[in-house]
């Protein structure tokens, strides 16, 4: 449904025309800046929840966003339905994003705090020119019915909302154009764990009524193996492992993923050392391989894909 | 009673605005040499605040109501306020749970660790930096030397929290508080950080108080668990699988299981939220989102019941 074919991203340091021309002048070619995602291939499926896990600067929220098409990527492309985002035109693109939307960690960041809860779960609706006034008033009430939220709330400010109702309000307002796929970036873990359930659970009645497809964003290891049909685990950039839901906790293929694991659960025998790659000089071979206690001379190399089963997917040398 | 308390605190209640918002409500809390004892609560259990007290910091317009904090035998608050400051950083170290501002982004780390010898324990500049340097290696920072010159900015959050940890141990003090150490902190990284504050803890015999959300992230680091709702212990603990109190065990099973327990991918929240500070509960605090409540919880307090030593249960209807 939503490839992601090779895709790479880098944001460099923003530069002055003096500073470029000077570079161009020493014909200085040396790539500065940030790699987030170096180079990788997922696939979203319809229907599905793909979780994507990592630790802070794994890219994984970049590629959220590359999927979203709230980023363009560098290099590879972006296809929805076949067709490449960087190629579509105008009227297709508005269309992409009514059926992307996003749900972000913080909803007190991500909600304008002049707009009352109406007018946030309504400004979708009037950018994609949908409805009436009446009938907006109308769908702005219904989703924060859906959402849990009492209909009297529509005129509240966010600022109004406990830390639970804000990320309530945050789904509404992402579902508020119907889309077909919702991604959500850290959903409930700005929030404390008796509310945080309160929020996946809602997340899951209304991914499986409106049969969205749901790319979740998680370094919470044991909620996404809960949650997701998919893991895909991401490292410096690129992905380690893909697995279906369930092998998660009983074998990794990868050692970071089984550190992670092991690490999550506090178990004491899988302790790593060191820390992750610096994404602006990350590794010329497997991210993994300054931290790994398995490295070999050859994970200097670029690892490859490497799979037994269908739906399996690892990068590693050494397994 | 323990046999060689490092901490008794007593009945220990703070408010903010003059008792118009009281944080904690009376709170009993034994500490004994080498002991590793864990508080857990939601934002605004009263955790965080009662670290505060402890050392001393309480914000402006907090207050401490009543009670008495005894370290080592002298009454905290009958000390003169220098006297105190004599105990606090050298013979309490308390390590923050966000190591960023805890820092000064405009001294370099080692001036920072430094300064805590020279000033506390009046080393000369020469003999502070040794010591300073010396301590850096020990909380795992690769080259001390090194970064004993470099600057806040330039650490990851890993190894900030490190600095932390050493500006809090410098001293050697009996007793560290640790407020939420891991929050900020990624998977890998965190179980590190844990690891290094129990090592560093039983070699020096120190007592730790390590205050946290998550209760899954205390099995096998402390030995005694207190669990805070709505300004008081509503129960403690030293067996995770015995849990009494409704409050403990719904914070136990809202957590994501481990992958493969459950087939179900919902989670088990606690209905409703957490009571805010001004609120006035006739029963108990936790009544009107507890599944289990009767009619006596709604209308008479419970007492905290010692069932064993270290084994005590705030609620009616467990015994």
């Amino acid at each position: 449904m939503l490839k992601a074919e090779f895709v790479h991203k880098t944001f460099r340091p923003a530069r002055s025309f003096g500073q470029e021309l000077w570079s161009l002048l020493k014909k200085d070619t040396r790539e500065d800046g940030v790699k987030a995602v170096r180079g990788l291939n997922l696939e979203v499926r319809q229907g599905e929840i793909l979780g994507l896990v990592g630790e802070s600067g794994s890219g994984k929220s970049t590629l959220g966003r590359l999927l979203g098409g709230l980023y363009e990527p560098d290099q590879g492309q972006v296809t929805y339905e076949g067709r490449n985002l960087a190629t579509m035109t105008r009227a297709q693109k508005i269309g992409f994003f009514q059926k992307v939307q996003f749900m972000f960690q913080d909803p007190a960041s991500a909600l304008n705090p002049r707009l009352t809860a109406e007018a946030a779960l309504s400004e979708g609706l009037i950018i994609h020119h949908l409805g009436q006034r009446a009938q907006r008033r109308e769908k702005a009430q219904r989703l924060l019915a859906e959402v849990g939220l009492e209909p009297a709330m529509a005129n509240r400010y966010p600022h109004q909302f406990s830390g639970g109702q804000r990320q309530r309000l945050g789904l509404a307002r992402a579902l508020s154009l119907d889309p077909e796929i919702l991604v959500a970036d850290e959903p409930a873990s700005s929030l404390d764990v008796s509310i945080q359930a309160q929020i996946i659970n809602l997340l899951l009645d209304l991914k499986e009524k409106r049969g969205l497809t749901l790319v979740l964003i998680s370094h919470d290891l044991p909620l996404v193996a809960l949650l997701a049909d998919r893991v895909a685990v991401m490292y410096g950039g690129l992905l380690m492992e893909i697995m279906p839901r369930n092998l998660l906790g009983q074998l990794q293929h990868h050692p970071y993923v089984q550190a992670l694991w092991a690490s999550t659960l506090g178990q004491e025998d899988y302790i790593l050392t060191g820390e992750p790659p610096d994404p602006q000089n990350p590794p010329p071979g497997c991210p993994f391989e300054p931290r790994c206690p398995e490295a070999k001379p050859i994970c200097l190399t670029p690892p490859p894909m490497k799979s037994q089963e269908p739906d399996r997917f690892w990068a590693c040398h050494a397994r | 009673m323990p046999i060689n308390p490092i901490l008794e605190v007593k009945n220990l209640a703070v408010s903010f605005g003059g008792g118009a918002w009281p944080a904690v409500r009376g709170l009993d809390l034994d500490l004994a040499q080498g002991e590793v004892v864990g508080l857990v609560g939601e934002s605004g259990s009263g955790k965080s605040i009662t670290a505060y007290s402890l050392m001393g910091l309480l914000p402006y317009g907090a207050r401490q109501d009543a009670g008495s904090i005894l370290f080592m035998g002298q009454d905290l608050a009958q000390l003169e306020p220098k006297e105190r400051r004599k105990l606090c950083g050298a013979r309490m170290g308390l390590i923050f749970q966000e190591p960023l501002t805890a820092l000064n982004p405009v001294y370099s780390i080692g001036e920072q660790v430094a300064e805590i010898f020279r000033i506390r324990a009046h080393k000369s500049r020469a003999v502070a930096k040794a010591l300073a340097i010396e301590l850096l290696g020990q909380v795992g920072l690769p080259n001390p030397a090194a970064a004993y010159a470099s600057f806040p900015h330039r650490f990851s959050g890993g190894m900030r929290q490190r600095v932390v940890i050493a500006m809090a141990l410098a001293l050697g003090p009996e007793l560290i508080i640790a407020d939420e150490p891991t929050t900020a902190l990624d998977p890998t990284i965190a179980a590190q950080i844990i690891r290094l504050i129990k090592n560093l803890a039983s070699a020096r015999g120190s007592a730790v108080l390590f205050i946290t959300h998550n209760l899954r992230l205390l099995i096998g680091l402390a030995t005694r668990i207190l669990v805070m709702y709505h300004g008081l212990v509503v129960e403690e603990l030293t067996d995770f699988t015995d849990l009494r109190h409704p409050y403990s065990q719904g914070l136990w099973r809202a957590l994501p299981p481990e992958p493969g327990a459950r087939q179900d991918r919902h989670l088990i929240p606690i209905p409703g939220q957490a009571p805010a500070l001004a609120e006035k509960i006739p029963g108990c605090a936790f009544a009107p989102r507890c599944a289990e409540a009767q009619d006596i919880c709604l209308t008479v307090s419970p007492s905290l019941k010692t069932l064993a030593p270290n084994r005590r249960v705030r609620c009616h209807l467990a015994c």
